[in-house]
């Protein structure tokens, strides 16, 4: 009998075991699954399993007007970063909910929403959506950076598995030392239909 | 002397449960099997050829509890229109290689159903979805001003029609338009309110 009750007591102890594990490793409250990153680059088509993605444009800015009202032009807090982009869902209407910087130190950044700016794409199958993202970045973490973007998750707000267009933004050391002494002014914009280009303007000093 | 019991034997009926206590604890996991099942289009209501009617009755859960719409739906015709009518902008011409395909749908339903909150889509040979914009058409399934009952919310209870519409006509007919890039087959219809119900409605 003293073997059978030995296997008895070492079952329950490697089951305890495994759901130690279980509830202390694979905690489901946490991001499991890093996201599927599909790297690209400027100019080039970033293919993911639910749409396509290509950054066609991108340049430093100190101000972003706003195109309506008579708002002050927010002037970014280190650099603007206008990353244009052109998204197509190629399989249902999409909705590219995350859209994100990082720079070479793993830092992400939102979109500034004091630009006014694209903050997410909402694409009709097979119809391109013109975006433009305006992020405000640190002066010295523009070399390196790298725009992201996907369907991100409403409910858990989360990247988990989720396939990512992580897109190679070119800009150099020798950039980044250019774009921190930028003055240039662009008009605001958000998505469209159609093809946009950027408009520098000019900014009236408002009479204090 | 009986022979020694084994442990196998001896733990049969526990060896039995275990495969139903593994799908219990499968089943309590799944709450994301729920959220792929509830907010995809999994469970077709009903089903019609291209000039017939599908007859739908739907259950669901409104503000007060559980209710269904009954009605029926028939595809008349798919055609091409000039323009499109952009829901913040002034309507116009579709973009460069892009149809804007007009969707004709005849309906049968009583007055007192509420059908508002539709989605009409588009699904081409490929599998490929092409949904019809809620903010240009929030009227997809009903006649404009003239949509019926809303669902219960504040002091609105179930089959109330909003102030200064008249009631909605027990047969109508609308036209919501989608954008569908050119060259595309368009082969299905689908019609819903809550997913993860739908009605198909196959072109001819």
């Amino acid at each position: 009998m003293r073997a059978p009750r030995l296997t008895a007591t070492v079952a329950i102890l490697a089951a305890l075991a495994v759901g130690n594990v279980i509830n202390t490793r694979l905690d489901v409250n946490t991001e499991q699954l890093h996201p599927v990153a599909e790297e690209g680059r400027i100019g080039k088509v970033t293919h993911l399993t639910y749409g396509d993605v290509e950054v066609t444009d991108v340049r430093p800015a100190e101000y972003v007007a706003p195109r309506f009202g008579d708002d002050l032009s927010p002037k970014a807090g280190g650099v603007f970063v206008l990353v244009s982009v052109k998204v197509t869902a190629t399989r249902e209407p999409t909705l590219f909910l995350s859209a994100y910087l990082e720079d070479s130190r793993g830092r992400r950044y939102r979109a500034a929403s004091k630009a006014n700016c694209a903050i997410n794409v909402d694409g009709g199958t097979g119809i391109p959506v013109y975006a433009l993202f305006c992020f405000d970045v640190a002066p010295q973490a523009l070399a390196g950076l790298r725009f992201e973007l996907s369907r991100g998750n409403l409910i858990y707000s989360t990247l988990n598995g989720d396939h990512l267009a992580d897109v190679d933004l070119g800009i150099s050391d020798a950039d980044e030392a250019s774009w921190r002494d930028t003055d240039a002014v662009y008009l605001a914009e958000t998505t469209s239909l159609e093809p946009f280009e950027l408009q520098e303007v000019t900014l009236d000093q408002v009479p204090s | 002397m009986t022979a020694p019991t084994s442990w196998w034997r001896a733990n049969r009926i526990w060896l039995a449960a275990l495969p139903v206590a593994l799908a219990a604890v499968t089943a309590a996991s799944s709450y994301n099997l729920d959220a792929w099942w509830d907010t995809g289009l999994h469970r077709e209501l009903a089903s019609a050829s291209q000039g017939d009617f599908a007859e739908v009755t739907e259950s669901y859960d409104d503000g007060l509890g559980q209710t269904s719409r009954t009605l029926a739906v028939r595809l008349d015709e798919l055609g091409t229109v000039d323009t499109y009518p952009y829901p913040y902008d002034d309507p116009g011409p579709p973009p460069d290689g892009v149809d804007a395909v007009s969707v004709r749908l005849r309906w049968r339903a009583e007055p007192d159903q509420v059908l508002r909150g539709c989605t009409v889509a588009l699904v081409d040979d490929q599998g490929r979805r092409y949904e019809a914009d809620s903010a240009a058409y929030p009227t997809a399934c009903v006649p404009e001003n003239r949509g019926g009952p809303t669902d219960p919310h504040g002091d609105v209870g179930r089959g109330e029609v909003p102030e200064g519409e008249q009631p909605r006509r027990p047969s109508w007919t609308t036209t919501p338009v989608v954008l569908v890039p050119q060259g595309r087959t368009i082969t299905q219809v689908l019609v819903w309110w809550d997913r993860p119900g739908f009605v198909r409605l196959s072109v001819s």
